[in-house]
Order: C-alpha cells, then sequence, then structure tokens
C-alpha cells in the first residue's frame, strides 16, 4: 500500500534542498534548531548584546595623540588593541588596554606614551583598577610607557602563568607574571618587565600586532611581531583626499618594514631569526603589517603565519621548521589569501580563523579598508600544499557593501546555533573622510552565520550600535563564563566598550581550554564536536583580531543539543576523544591526561 | 558665434503680365468679348497656381519654423539625436539656409559624427560663406577628435569666458583632451566648464571618467552621482555610476541603478553585464546567468560576459568549467589582470599549481605596469617641460595592451620635445608592427637608429 508523504515531512525536506549550500563538503543543517530567536514584545528581534561598560568600572580611553598636537602623522591612524588574561588565574579574564600616547616638547614632536590600564575582573560585571598594584604603570627601572599599540598573550616560560606582550612605536615590552610576593602566594600576582633580558629590547622601529604560537614543536612559543612603515618626522609628508584639507597620508607613501620572528631559546629568551628562517623583507610594496595571526591551515598540526599588511600583499608563512629551528615558506599568492577576487592586494587589518561553513578546516578572514571587501578565504588545503578560494560572494558577505574601514574582527557564535558568526569593529583611518556617506566614526558590523551564509544582523548588536565609533582593536572572551563570548572594544579617543553576550538564550554551550603537558603551547591543536551526525571544528589560534589577543578558550555553541562527542586533536597528531561531557559549561583538557576537568580556567 | 536662423523668406509672387494677351497666336483673332473672357480666365488661372504657390511656400515656411523651434527645444534639453533629426529635416526644407547647415554641422560635432559633420559644414560654407563662426566650427571639429596640434592653445588664448561660445568651446576641448589622454587638461576644461554651467551634467559625467580614469574611484562616484542627480534619466552617467558602485563593493544600489537603465532600455548590454556582475557579488551566481544570456545574445564574444560565466563557474565551485571562459576573457583582453587572476583561481582550484604560478608571475608584471602607469599618469601635468613621464607611460601603455592610449602618450612627448629619440624609436616600433610603415620609417629615423 502507498504510504503517504506527510505535509511537513515535503516541506521540510524542500527546505532542507533549498538551504543546502552547494559545496563538497556539505555543511550538516540543524533541523528543528532556530537560527531566528524568538522576536522580542516590540517585534525587533531581540539583541544579542548589552552595553555595560558604564556598570563595569572600565573607564579608559586609548589616546593617539591629536588632542596634544594637529600632526596629522600616520602613527596616530592605528589605534589600539584590547588583551584579555586571567592573569591572576582566578577563573575570570582580565583587560588590558594600551593607553596609546601623544606629542611633546616645543614642536610637538616628541613622540610620548600613556601609560596602560589593567582591569581585575571581580566577577558580577565588575573590574576594578589594577594597573599600579600589578606594576605595569611603569617599564624597568622606571621608565615611562612608550606610544603603545598592540598586546599579546601566552605563557612564555611555560610556568603555567599567562604572561603580556605590548606592542608600540619605537619598541615592544615583554612583561613575565610572577608572584607579587614570592614568600606569600596570597598576595597575588604583579608583571615584570623583562624586556631586555628577553633580548627584545632592540630592533623594533614600529610594532603593531604580535602573537605567540610554538613553531618549531619544542613546546615554547615563540613570537611573530608585525611591524608597520617607515615613518618618521623626517619622513611625513602632507597629504589631502579632497585637494585641498591636510590629513594623514596613507601607507603607499611609506616603504613597509621588515617584520620578526623570534625563536623562544627555553631559557627566558628569544633569538630574533627572522631573516634566517625566511621571512620576507619590507619595501615600498611589501609588508606593512597590521594584523597576524597563528593557527595551522594545511592540517599538519603545526601553526602556520599569515599577516594581513596594509594595502600590499598579505603574508602566508607555511610552516617548516623543526625544534629548534624556524623555516618558513612564504606562500601568499600561489595559496590564493595575499589578495582579492580581482587580484589586487587590499588594506588589510583584522583577522581571524574559523570554519563558518563546517568543513573542518580553518578559512581565513580578513577585514579590510573601505570600498574593500572583507575577505573570506575558503580552505582548500591540504597537508603542505595550502590552497583557499575567495569564498566572500559566494557567502552572501559582498552583498551587504563594504563602506566601513573594519579592524577588530573574529569568529564569535554570537546565537549558540553552532555557527560561526562574524562580528567587525570599524572606524575610519584618516581624520576626515570625504565622500557623500563618509564618516570617521563609523557602526559595527555583525554577520550572522545561517547554514554557512551570512546575513547583516548588525541591528541586533543592541544599543552600542546605536552611536557610531571609532573603533579598533576587540578583545573577544567569555568575561562571565557563561558561555557567550563578550567583547571589549578599544576606540580611539573615547573610553573603551565592554558589550556582554547575551543570545541565545535558549541554546545550550560547550567551552574548553586545551593545555599541552608541562604548560606547552598547543597552538595549531583542534577540537571537534560531533552530535547527530554533524561536526563543530574550532582551532587553538595565537594572535588575532587587531592588536588584541582574546580569550584562548574554545567555545561551541550547541543550539538544543545536550550530548555529543568532544575530539581533540593535538599539535603531534595524537587524538583525545571525551563521550559524555555535560554541556553548559567549561572543561579544561590537558594533552595525555585521560579526563577533563571541569572548570574555566587555567590548570594549576 | 552660430548663426541665427534668417527668417523664411515669403513666397515669391508671379510676374504679372507673364500670360498678358497678343502673344503671337496664329489663328484669326476672336471677337473682344472672347478674349476677355479668355484673359479673365487666364488670370484666374494664374492666380490660383500663384495662391496654390505660396500656399506651398507657406506650408514649408511654418514647417520650416515649426522644425527650428523643435531643434531649440532639442538642443535645450541636451537631446542631440533628436536635434539632429529635426535639423535634417530643416536642412531638407531650408537648403539653401547656411544657419540650418551651421547648426547641423555642430551638433553632428557634439555627437561625435565627424565625417557627417564635415559635409555640413562644407554645405554652410557653401551656402554662406567661410565665416569667423565656421571657422571656429572647424577648429572644434579638429580639436574634438583629438587633432589638438597648436588649436587648443590658440582656442584657450583667445575664447575668454565672455564669449557666447565659450561653453561649446570647453566641451570640444574636454572632449579632445579626452580622446588624447591629455587627462590634466582635460580635467582643467571640465573644471572651468563646471563652473560656468554648474547645472549641465556632461562636464560632471567626464570629469568622473577623468577620475575613474586616475584611480580616483571615490571621487568619480561623487561626480557621476551629481550628474545623476541632475538628470536622472542619464544612461550614461547612470551606467557609470553603477559600475563605480560595483567597483567600490556596493552591488545593492549599483543592482538599483542598472536595474533603472533597464527598465528603459531592457536589452542595454553594459547594464545587463553590470547587473548580473552584482548578482554575483551579493552571492547570487544563478541569478546573473539569465541576464548573460541576454546581454551575450547580441555579442557572444563580449569580454564581460565571458568572465561573468566564469566567475559563476567559480561560485558552483567549478573551477574546471570557469577556466574555459577564463581563458576566453584573457585572449580577448590579454591587458586585464582581473581575468587572468581569475584563471589563475581556477587552476589552482584544479591542483594546476605550475600553469597558476606561470600566470602568477603574469599577473604581477601586469600589475607592476598598471600601477607604475597610474602613478605616472597621475603626475604628468599640462606642462612642457619633462617628456621622459609621458614616454615611460607611453612604452607601458603599449605594452599592457592600450594601443590607443600609448601612441596618444607618446605622442604627448613629442608635443613637448620633439627630437626625443626613445619615443621616436618607440613609436617606430609601434608603427612596424601595426603600420603603416611610412610612420614606422619615419620615426625610425628621428630615431636616429639605423
Amino acid at each position: 500500500m502507498r504510504q503517504r508523504v506527510p505535509w511537513f515531512a515535503t516541506a521540510a525536506a524542500v527546505a532542507f534542498l533549498l538551504l543546502m549550500p552547494g559545496c563538497e563538503q556539505k555543511p550538516s543543517p540543524e533541523p528543528g534548531d532556530p537560527t531566528e530567536p524568538p522576536p522580542d514584545p516590540s517585534g525587533a528581534p531581540a539583541p544579542l548584546y548589552e552595553d555595560v561598560t558604564a556598570a563595569s568600572g572600565v573607564d579608559f580611553a586609548y589616546r593617539n595623540g591629536e588632542d596634544t598636537a594637529d600632526n596629522l602623522s600616520i602613527l596616530e591612524s592605528l589605534g589600539g588593541g584590547a588583551g584579555l588574561i586571567d592573569f591572576d588565574r582566578d577563573g575570570l579574564l582580565d583587560i588590558f588596554l594600551p593607553g596609546g600616547g601623544g606629542f611633546a616638547g616645543p614642536d610637538k614632536k616628541q613622540i610620548v606614551g600613556r601609560p596602560c590600564k589593567l582591569y581585575r575582573n571581580l566577577g558580577g560585571g565588575k573590574f576594578e583598577d589594577a594597573t599600579a598594584t600589578a606594576g605595569l604603570d611603569q617599564l624597568a627601572g622606571g621608565k615611562p610607557w612608550f606610544y603603545t599599540h598592540g598586546v599579546a598573550v601566552a605563557d612564555y616560560d611555560r610556568d603555567g602563568w599567562p604572561d603580556l606582550f605590548v606592542t608600540g612605536w619605537g619598541g615592544v615590552t615583554l612583561f613575565r607574571n610572577v608572584p607579587a610576593d614570592p614568600a606569600d602566594p596570597k598576595k597575588g600576582r604583579r608583571f615584570e618587565d623583562v624586556t631586555a633580558r628577553a633580548g627584545l629590547d632592540k630592533g623594533i622601529i614600529w610594532a603593531t600586532s604580535a602573537a605567540f604560537a610554538d613553531l618549531d614543536g619544542d613546546g615554547y612559543p615563540d613570537l611573530y611581531v608585525c611591524q608597520y612603515v617607515d615613518w618618521s618626522w623626517g619622513k611625513n609628508p602632507v597629504c589631502n583626499y579632497d585637494t585641498k584639507t591636510p590629513d594623514v597620508c596613507p601607507p603607499r607613501h611609506f616603504n613597509g618594514l621588515p617584520h620578526k620572528l623570534y625563536r623562544n631559546t627555553g631559557t627566558g629568551g628569544f633569538a630574533d631569526v627572522s631573516t634566517e628562517a625566511g621571512l620576507l623583507p619590507g619595501g615600498p610594496y611589501q609588508s606593512k603589517g597590521l594584523g597576524v595571526l597563528l593557527v595551522d591551515v594545511d592540517g599538519d598540526g603545526k601553526p602556520d603565519i599569515y599577516v594581513c599588511n596594509d594595502t600590499v600583499d598579505k603574508f602566508l608563512y607555511l610552516n617548516k621548521s623543526r625544534p629548534g629551528v624556524l623555516r618558513v615558506e612564504e606562500c601568499g599568492l600561489p595559496s590564493g589569501t595575499a589578495r582579492d577576487d580581482r587580484g589586487a592586494p587590499n588594506g588589510s587589518m583584522g583577522v581571524d580563523a574559523g570554519d563558518p561553513g563546517r568543513t573542518g578546516k580553518p578559512s581565513l578572514w580578513v577585514t579590510n579598508y573601505e570600498n574593500e571587501l572583507h575577505a573570506l578565504y575558503r580552505n582548500e588545503s591540504t597537508p603542505g600544499r595550502p590552497s583557499f578560494q575567495f569564498h566572500t560572494a559566494a557567502a552572501g558577505i559582498a552583498a551587504i557593501g563594504q563602506k566601513y574601514v573594519g579592524w577588530g574582527t573574529a569568529f564569535l557564535d554570537a546565537d549558540l546555533d553552532g555557527w560561526e558568526d562574524l562580528f567587525v569593529a570599524n572606524g575610519h583611518a584618516i581624520r576626515y573622510p570625504t565622500g557623500r556617506q563618509a564618516s570617521r566614526k563609523q557602526h559595527p558590523v555583525l554577520l550572522l552565520n545561517q547554514l554557512g551564509r551570512f546575513r547583516d544582523a548588525s541591528d541586533r548588536i543592541g544599543d552600542y550600535a546605536a552611536t557610531p565609533r571609532l573603533a579598533r582593536g576587540v578583545g573577544f572572551g567569555d568575561l562571565d563564563n557563561d558561555g557567550r563570548t563578550d567583547l571589549v572594544i578599544c576606540h580611539v579617543n573615547e573610553p573603551a566598550a565592554v558589550l556582554r553576550g547575551v543570545g541565545g538564550k535558549d541554546h545550550h554551550w560547550l567551552g574548553v581550554r586545551l593545555g599541552g603537558k608541562g604548560h606547552s603551547c598547543v597552538v595549531g591543536a583542534r577540537a571537534i564536536w560531533e552530535a547527530g551526525g554533524r561536526r563543530q571544528t574550532r582551532f587553538v589560534k595565537g594572535g588575532g583580531s587587531y592588536a588584541s589577543s582574546g580569550d584562548r578558550r574554545l567555545l561551541f555553541g550547541l543550539g538544543r543539543e545536550t550530548a555529543g562527542r568532544l575530539v581533540v586533536r593535538w599539535p603531534d597528531g595524537t587524538e583525545q576523544r571525551f563521550d559524555g561531557l555535560a554541556v553548559d559549561r567549561y572543561y579544561r583538557i590537558t594533552q595525555g591526561r585521560p579526563e577533563p576537568e571541569a572548570g574555566s580556567g587555567e590548570a594549576k | 558665434m552660430a548663426h541665427a536662423p534668417s527668417s523664411p523668406t515669403p513666397p515669391p509672387t508671379v510676374p504679372a503680365g507673364e500670360a498678358g494677351p497678343g502673344r503671337g497666336g496664329a489663328g484669326p483673332l476672336p471677337p473682344a468679348r472672347t478674349g476677355r473672357r479668355k484673359a479673365l480666365i487666364l488670370l484666374a488661372l494664374a492666380i490660383l497656381v500663384g495662391l496654390a504657390a505660396a500656399g506651398f511656400r507657406g506650408r514649408n515656411w511654418y514647417r520650416a519654423r515649426e522644425e527650428w523651434a523643435a531643434i531649440r527645444e532639442a538642443l535645450a534639453g541636451r537631446d542631440l539625436a533628436a536635434a539632429s533629426t529635426h535639423l535634417d529635416r530643416y536642412v531638407g526644407l531650408r537648403p539653401d539656409d547656411p544657419a540650418g547647415w551651421f547648426l547641423a554641422a555642430r551638433t553632428a560635432r557634439r555627437r561625435g559624427r565627424f565625417a557627417e559633420a564635415e559635409r555640413h559644414l562644407d554645405r554652410c560654407e557653401q551656402a554662406g560663406g567661410v565665416t569667423d563662426p565656421t571657422r571656429l566650427e572647424r577648429d572644434l571639429l579638429a580639436v574634438q577628435q583629438g587633432r589638438l596640434g597648436e588649436i587648443d592653445g590658440y582656442l584657450r588664448a583667445t575664447i575668454g569666458p565672455d564669449h557666447p561660445d565659450v561653453r561649446l568651446v570647453l566641451e570640444a576641448l574636454a572632449r579632445g583632451y579626452l580622446a588624447a589622454d591629455r587627462w590634466a587638461e582635460a580635467r582643467q576644461a571640465c573644471e572651468m566648464w563646471r563652473g560656468l554651467e554648474p547645472d549641465h551634467p556632461w562636464p560632471w559625467l567626464w570629469s568622473g571618467w577623468i577620475s575613474e580614469r586616475l584611480g580616483q574611484v571615490e571621487q568619480a562616484g561623487e561626480f557621476y552621482g551629481r550628474a545623476v542627480d541632475l538628470v536622472p534619466d542619464a544612461r550614461d552617467a547612470r551606467v557609470a555610476l553603477a559600475r563605480v558602485l560595483v567597483r567600490r563593493r556596493q552591488p545593492a544600489p549599483a543592482a538599483d541603478h542598472y536595474e533603472r537603465v533597464l527598465a528603459r532600455a531592457p536589452d542595454d548590454p553594459e547594464a545587463l553585464f553590470g547587473l548580473a556582475a552584482c548578482r554575483v557579488d551579493e552571492g547570487r551566481a544563478d541569478e546573473a546567468v539569465p541576464l548573460v544570456d541576454r546581454a551575450q545574445a547580441r555579442d557572444p564574444a563580449a569580454f564581460a560576459g565571458l568572465a561573468l560565466r566564469g566567475r559563476v563557474a567559480m561560485e558552483r565551485r567549478d573551477p574546471a568549467g570557469a577556466e574555459g571562459w577564463f581563458r576566453r576573457a584573457v585572449e580577448s583582453q590579454p591587458g586585464d589582470p582581473e581575468a587572468l587572476h581569475l584563471l589563475v583561481l581556477s587552476l589552482r582550484g584544479q591542483g594546476k599549481d605550475a600553469e597558476a604560478a606561470q600566470l602568477t608571475r603574469r599577473v604581477e608584471d601586469l600589475q607592476r605596469d598598471l600601477r607604475r602607469l597610474g602613478e605616472l599618469i597621475r603626475t604628468i601635468n599640462p606642462g612642457l617641460e619633462d617628456a621622459a613621464p609621458c614616454h615611460e607611460a607611453g612604452v607601458i601603455a603599449l605594452r599592457v595592451g592600450r594601443a590607443r592610449e600609448g601612441v596618444n602618450l607618446l605622442h604627448d612627448a613629442l608635443r613637448r620635445k620633439g627630437d626625443h629619440r626613445a619615443t621616436h624609436a618607440a613609436l617606430a616600433g609601434y608603427y612596424r608592427e601595426a603600420g603603416p610603415p611610412a610612420l614606422a620609417d619615419l620615426h625610425q629615423r628621428l630615431a636616429g637608429a639605423p
């Protein structure tokens, strides 16, 4: 007897076929898993973020110096980032904010720094200023701060405590996380400026973003530092964009500076191996680095280096290192990641990697200048052969247009539906943008991922997005350990903002912190959540966003799933599987340990 | 100044007594009454013929006056095509009126129909002699075709802002400089014209072209937007604005503009290709296909269509299918780095890494050339001080397949320094390939090389 097919089954099948993207590695749909939250009583979709800055106690503004002089130097255009670091290992991410700088002296040509700020997370959405108690109000020997931009976080000495690295004009600083009183652990932690001791006190002209990862497989995180351009007061031309109004000059007026790669010696120091490792030199059409991400792109377990350069080709350095010997091979052009779909280099700033199409491979995401598409490079690599296709248009991202200048960015699952979304902070690089719709301050953008295809959901960012900002770096991390990614957004000349993620209230989540044996660095590892035949993959990364350092824990939005298997693939190729994990909580997973530990913080 | 149309002349009267009696008949003389009747009949006939002729002339007089009014209206509305239609009718009605031929010549020139303009100007001078206005029109005819010689300098020196034809002179100069790839001077002419006639859309449109060519895409968009604001139905300005929006990665507003153009001209190929490109950018590649089909029905080998089909195939993850389209696109326009880059992507998508690497080097060479060409073009100024930048730009333009621009730039170099040997050598090389051989020989001699 012929069976009748229920109408809803037919409709579901049709919807399935219509919505399924035509890709080789087909992402799995989520039947019965709504991607749209129920509308609020006013009819508008519920916001996914809540601006909690005022109540948080975070009240600090990065300054670029335009309040001290009208120099219109390119130095003023970069702004700063935000670093999230659980420096006291209380399980709550603290916030580090670079202070920027200004201009002093009779001719206002003396570049001076402003102190940075550390806010300790007290829980309950409250933060307190811990700068002085942590020893961050000045540098070694009482030296004042330099003009700062970026921050990177890693446990460079593998003592189990996260350390801090700060970049800027004229130098960098490495702060080691040490006990405030070695005799009394209860007195907390402080930072000690070990830059000179670590060998990082020379060779830097203008450092922007930086990132740590163990590139040579010795367990110690090595360090990549982007440098920008060879600007100085002697090379400070006047530019304009409307034939009359003086403004900041674009990077094409300057030569790119060579970037730096430092090998962690494992004895508290770093050796500059930039040249012998194979980094490209600077020049008029090369380098000009602004963003960096360390992630394994070709699946060999070794973290590779992806660098965003401003108006010139991006670099993809494939990692060919072996223990103790750092070697990289630049393959940006042949891999398809150096330029956009028109074969043009872009003004690239922010960067991240994620798996928005659920292919199991990290796609690369880059935020670019206005009138250039942000780039989503779909990963089609095999071990040793990195290969990407420009996927921005096909993913629906080009459809929204590109009127803004994009900076800090990340993949994040804002609604916990299991599909990675994208956030972009915007703000113009020049002082007086031209054009009918141009404005210096700009609105942020949120792109929600629906089965691998993005749509503009900026109206769901919440009240924060109503006001245009001059935003730069963003620190992405779960400040309150509720499974939702919160945002710390650095603005230029106005206080940073703290946005609390409040999306996906009826959805579940799972968080994991991966740790190596003996606190070894595990950038290059990946974690895979398998449930109902569907897989989500998250990657352990170094760097990312812009001039910022985010939460290194991995978060999975689970929708309505409550059971599944977690697979962890370590950089050395070994794999561990975990079944029966309870959801809506964090786990600490240490390589080789059979059981995960519940908890949000670093294993002690 | 243009000839004012002469007033249509009144119809000529029939000469009195032309058909008078007593003009030698051979028969016997009629009786006097019969003779009077005949005379009366003849007189009545003469009057009737005269009235008919006057009516005919009068009808033509009125038709010519109507056509003249229509010409004026069309020119005021900047509808040169309609003005031409009415002018054709007018000179048909008034073939001896030099003013009609003059305006017909001027309108044909402004429409870019130079041979027609030349013919009309000849007829004008046959009817009314050589005058200052016809001399000026001949100058403008030469200038607008890019045959600038010394004429542009003369015009700039002699036609002041109060001259009644200053706007037409600036229009012709702007077009001439555009045709000769003398961008800085074209920009100056457009700026002056915009200042005199800010509500005219053309100087805004052409300023947009100039900005676009100089790589100032944002400014180009501003100019095009102004032209569209002034004349919302202006097809060229709207298509140009849409094109810039596509370049500036704003497919949604660009698509709106293309759709407006297509609403009036459903088969406009540029708008069809443009809308298709928007659809690909919006991630709606499938919707691009029927648009490309429509546009390619007229021109199957159009570069834009080939490249778009390749892009659609890439979006469908069919790099092998895309490769064929991109190869044809590259064959069609070897100097387009974007098509070459897309071919590289399609090769890479199939694992054809060796050829992809080889073509990547070509892309890089091409981009380096185009970047340098852009730098040079932006720095070339109207002054005559240095031939070297024009020479270098011309050589690059020829190398990347922009022959017309290359030759123009080389001639600009010679305008600055007539004995610039390297430029003569470059032109000799070009003419040796493209002909005529006599020019190749001439430049070879001037280059001083064997």
